[in-house]
């Protein structure tokens, strides 16, 4: 086993230290009794978790993000067993150009996909629907997703399948009883990295939303143009807590290694 | 018309032939080897008739039913797979039962069959108990039992013990030869362990870079090799040139006996020799003096290299108990005429 020296252990602890601490302070602020952005040193409050409850607009947006990452994941999942199995099992013309598509939207910059979707609602009239909110945010997580089931599919035992059909299994059964199973992890993985990331999507969100449909990231952005206070804390803390959980599920029942890495 | 046979099956990969015209014939009930070294197509050749591999050329017929381009969901046939392929989020009884419920099998009937195939392979216990949990052995047998609840007209195994450690391969071959007898399934089992080949087949299909080079019964096999690769292949052999002169193979000196078909005067010659039908004697008492040059102790039996005048030849003597000749010391090689074969070079070249 390679151990790691002092100075080593020094700078990890350093971008630890670095990459935590602005959360740690947010936590911290969120539960101040001032009104400004501070560090309690009296005492902790609630208030400012209770002040967003007063904010119907910030709740109506939570479970606007809520719903939209639910069905985004969803809908990317059910697109992406089929596409992965397609690349992953067959040779057929333009196989490679099709994983390409799917994965592309993973380098181009959100910034330009805003834009561009922004144009191209406003051409076919479509701007501010929730519809096509989710349908740009499903472009958005489909390659996480991708990549996840397969990485699974690849690492699966193939003759597994081969034996449910010696058995006497269709192709559909061997699916439904066989691979899917098998790829569970993965597509749970992929589903929940995809759930997070569509929950905290704000660069091409900005663009797409309109009043009705405003996601809970941009709302706080708008929020925190207008005015600094320690609500914004109070949220960050509570999407902080609801990511952690999120992630500490995921590593319960998969391992954040085997999922994020794709190793089996 | 055997029960499965295969008329000149081939498999062609681009520009790579991997299996070449196999005819072969097999009877109701028999156990059948394909051995081989990796590559030789013996893989091949049990995919295609599990369905797997859709054969280039050549016809598959089942018990006169002609099946060739049927889908392997179809076949019915029950195949262990070298990685035994279970299914890991299903319990042993589950994965028994997947055949059977892919039959509509009644629920009754389907446990009641599982619960007597899992006593036939000696996994009653472990019917709740998911493949991880289990050791080799006992996964290989939740594979046979899963393919043999279907009651398959023909089981197929390929490489079934090749994961196993030496001791439980052992123990799993004549595990293996046991329930194929109780059930009387016609199976068919590829192989490159010549010793599992030999041990539990009753006939055994040798492989060589795509053709079936002999067809034998597994002491025939050993004892009448049909070309040099098998001799060297299936057990150990001395191989000793020389020529055919007087009824005897002259090599330098010496003029060895043994059995030769049809040889003419004077013609080269290969003489073949089982190195455990070698007797060892005291120096000047054989057909061959030589001084032992190593020795191996195998438990079983001893292992000798005989440096000769014509060559080092291996020798093998069972273990009687006390020490044999030593390295260094003087011995004679001696063996009866009749297990000594003298082949023409062409013919022993022929692989």
């Amino acid at each position: 086993m390679h151990r790691n020296g002092p100075i080593a252990l020094f700078f990890h602890g350093l971008v630890v230290a670095f990459v935590l601490a602005p959360l740690v302070v947010i936590c911290l602020v969120a539960f101040t009794p001032e009104n400004t952005l501070s560090i309690p040193t009296t005492s902790f409050s609630l208030r400012w978790f209770a002040a967003i409850f007063e904010h119907p607009d910030f709740v109506q947006s939570f479970y606007n993000s809520l719903w939209l990452a639910t069905l985004a994941a969803t809908i990317s999942i059910l697109l992406a067993i089929p596409a992965a199995l397609a690349i992953d099992r067959y040779d057929f013309p333009g196989r490679d150009a099709l994983n390409g598509l799917f994965l592309s939207p993973l380098i181009i910059p959100h910034l330009v996909l805003g834009v561009a979707f922004l144009r191209l609602f406003a051409l076919i009239g479509a701007t501010g629907s929730f519809f096509w909110l989710v349908f740009t945010h499903v472009i958005v997580v489909t390659p996480y997703v991708m990549r996840l089931v397969m990485a699974a599919l690849s690492g699966m035992d193939r003759s597994a399948e081969q034996a449910a059909t010696t058995l006497g299994a269709s192709h559909w059964t061997v699916f439904r009883r066989i691979t899917a199973p098998m790829i569970l992890p993965g597509i749970t993985g992929g589903w929940l990295l995809a759930f997070i990331n569509s929950f905290d999507e704000l660069t091409m969100s900005i663009f797409v939303t309109s009043p009705q449909t405003v996601t809970l990231p941009v709302r706080m952005y708008m929020y925190a143009t207008e005015s600094i206070d320690p609500m914004m804390a109070a949220v960050s803390a509570l999407m902080i807590a609801l990511t952690a959980a999120a992630m500490l599920v995921l590593d319960r029942a998969f391992g954040l290694d085997k999922i994020l890495v794709g190793q089996k | 018309m055997g029960f499965l046979t295969l008329q000149s099956l081939s498999k062609v990969f681009g520009d790579f032939t991997a299996v070449r015209d196999v005819d072969l014939s097999v009877a109701k009930g028999e156990f059948v080897s394909l051995l081989g070294p990796s590559g030789c197509g013996k893989t091949t050749t049990l995919q295609m008739i599990a369905g797997l591999v859709e054969p280039t050329k050549g016809t598959i017929t089942l018990d006169g039913r002609d099946i060739t381009r049927e889908k392997p969901s179809r076949r019915g046939l029950g195949i262990v797979f070298q990685s035994y392929a279970l299914f890991p989020h299903m319990t042993v009884a589950q994965n028994v039962a997947f055949g059977l419920e892919m039959r509509k099998v009644a629920k009754a009937e389907r446990d009641r069959r599982v619960k007597e195939i899992l006593g036939l392979v000696h996994l009653a216990p472990f019917a709740e108990r998911y493949p991880r949990q289990l050791s080799g052995g006992q996964r290989q047998r939740v594979a046979i039992a899963r393919a043999l609840v279907i009651e398959p007209p023909v089981l197929l195994l390929d490489e079934p013990l090749s994961n196993l450690d030496a001791k439980l391969r052992e123990e799993m071959q004549f595990e293996l030869r046991r329930i194929q007898r109780s059930v009387g399934t016609t199976t068919i089992m590829v192989t490159h362990d010549q010793a599992e080949a030999l041990s539990i087949s009753d006939r055994v299909v040798v492989m060589e870079q795509g053709r079936m080079t002999q067809i034998d019964a597994p002491y025939r096999l050993y004892e009448r090799p049909a070309t040099a690769f098998i001799s060297s292949f299936v057990g150990k052999m001395n191989r000793i040139e020389a020529v055919w002169r007087g009824g005897r193979a002259e090599a330098g000196a010496v003029a060895l006996p043994g059995i030769a078909e049809s040889l003419p005067e004077g013609a080269p010659a290969i003489l073949t020799l089982r190195p455990e039908k070698i007797l060892l004697k005291p120096a000047g008492q054989g057909l061959l003096d030589g001084r032992v040059a190593s020795r191996f102790f195998l438990g079983s039996y001893w292992l000798f290299n005989v440096e000769t005048p014509i060559g080092t030849i291996l020798v093998s003597a069972p273990n009687q108990g006390g020490e044999p000749a030593g390295e260094g010391e003087s011995v004679a090689l001696d063996w009866p005429p009749d297990s000594a074969t003298v082949t023409a070079p062409a013919q022993g070249a022929a692989a």
